[in-house]
């Protein structure tokens, strides 16, 4: 039971690894696409990106941060990760959790 | 038997990393780089700080100046039937976007310099103007009104904004007849203001009125509150004072007036347009998405009391909306 339980949460962490590194990789193409097309490079912060793919999300997981545990944690250090490129802060959880972890128990 | 409740942070010794996978771990972070992640360091050090850098004192004559305007006399047109809200309520639970999504935002405010203010007014105008926001407050009719102020997150408060109707402004600036929206834009200074930071987000905080609303009687600027200057966290120097919307409609220390034919795209209903809609006039009967509309907290108080249509000054703006998509006009 335990057993199956680990196995679980192991797929799971992959599979959000694997759901981070896609991320990661289509941030690089909105970086690349733009500097193949123009030559001109624009990073895109992970803050644009989540903005892009779900604003509400963003929006309520600020107000909750800033409302309920403490606004500096969203100024100082939140805010602060959304500003670095999209692909280093998900491309590095998501291979820690892609290829990082222990193999789940197979078959 | 005692029942022992385990804390949620209890984990049993089954739950324990192996050293060595631990090890393995720390080698492989490191060989990833993710050491990098200390770079934020410095951030999460400043997390203990809750200071906010005040900008230079206004001068003191200025500061005299600005206060010598109020109080002004109270217009008995508009009467209320509820006590006023405390000053210390209605200065230190507010909502200003631009500083954060917390209560706070009283403290985080007070970063915002006043002086020098400068105001544009342009567009679809006679000749555009750009001015100092004293000198344009000192060339208005200025006048004390009790107002509601409802918010769309259902409190409520009652407060004496001292200003100017916004019809004097649309007055000054002599809108083309071709005109038939009146924007209205805050300030842009992400030094001070941490929200204006986050790049991705549609700014600065823009919202606007069609011309016919604008030249309301209700329609207020507000340039002081309880017979004293704005004060910063209440969107000094100058806000705007639309009591029958919902409160995230007036803007806070507007820089920018802007006529135009065009309805403006305002930072809500960019946001969120199914919760926070260009109209957004009070209705009970019409629930945000998330929670309902037919109450409001009185700020201040533990009473809660109905909430009525067009926040109560129906009979001032009702006739605005006729023959219009109800539905639309309420969120």
């Amino acid at each position: 039971m335990a057993g199956n339980k680990r196995h679980l949460g192991l797929t799971l962490a992959h599979s959000l690894g694997v759901i981070f590194l896609i991320i990661a990789a289509t941030a690089i193409a909105f970086e690349v696409m733009p500097l193949v097309q123009t030559g001109s490079y624009r990073m895109v912060p992970s803050g644009e990106l989540w903005f892009m793919i779900h604003v509400g999300s963003l929006n309520l997981i600020q107000a909750i941060t800033q409302r309920y545990i403490h606004p500096a944690l969203w100024d100082s250090v939140i805010a602060t990760l959304l500003q670095w490129p999209a692909w280093s802060l998900l491309g590095a959880p998501g291979y820690i959790l892609a290829y990082g972890l222990p193999k789940g128990r197979r078959g | 038997m005692p029942i022992r409740k385990k804390p949620g942070w209890a984990l049993p010794d089954s739950a324990a990393t192996p050293e060595s996978k631990f090890n393995n771990r720390r080698r492989l972070l490191k060989a990833m780089g993710v050491g990098s992640i200390i770079l934020a360091a410095p951030a999460v050090v400043r997390l203990s700080e809750t200071a906010v850098t005040l900008p230079p004192p206004m001068a003191p004559e200025m500061a005299a100046e600005r206060a010598a305007l109020y109080p002004v006399a109270r217009n008995p047109r508009y009467r209320i039937a509820r006590p006023l809200t405390a000053e210390t309520h209605a200065t230190t639970y507010n909502n200003f976007y631009e500083f954060g999504s917390h209560k706070r935002i009283w403290q985080a405010a007070q970063a915002l310099p006043l002086s020098p203010w400068q105001v544009t007014i342009d567009g679809m105008v006679k000749k555009p103007l750009t001015m100092d926001a004293h000198d344009l407050i000192k060339r208005m009719p200025l006048e004390e009104r009790l107002y509601r102020h409802r918010c769309v997150e259902a409190w409520a408060m009652t407060v004496p904004w001292s200003g100017f109707p916004l019809s004097a402004l649309v007055a000054l600036a002599q809108p083309l007849s071709s005109a038939r929206y009146l924007w209205m834009d805050t300030f842009n200074n992400p030094t001070v203001a941490s929200g204006q930071k986050a790049t991705w987000y549609p700014g600065p905080y823009r919202e606007g009125l069609t011309l016919a609303e604008a030249t309301n009687e209700l329609a207020f600027i507000a340039t002081g509150i309880y017979g004293k200057p704005m004060l910063k966290q209440n969107g000094a120097p100058l806000r705007l004072a639309v009591p029958w919307k919902y409160g995230f409609k007036s803007v806070k220390s507007i820089s920018r007036f802007h006529f135009s034919d065009k309805k403006p795209s305002t930072f809500w209903e960019a946001l969120a347009p199914r919760e926070y809609g260009f109209w957004a006039n009070v209705n009970p009967a019409v629930p945000h998405p998330r929670w309902s509309q037919a109450s409001e907290k009185l700020l201040g108080t533990s009473e809660s009391v109905p909430t009525r249509i067009y926040n109560g000054y129906g009979e001032f703006v009702a006739g605005l909306y006729d023959g219009m998509d109800q539905k639309s006009l309420f969120m």
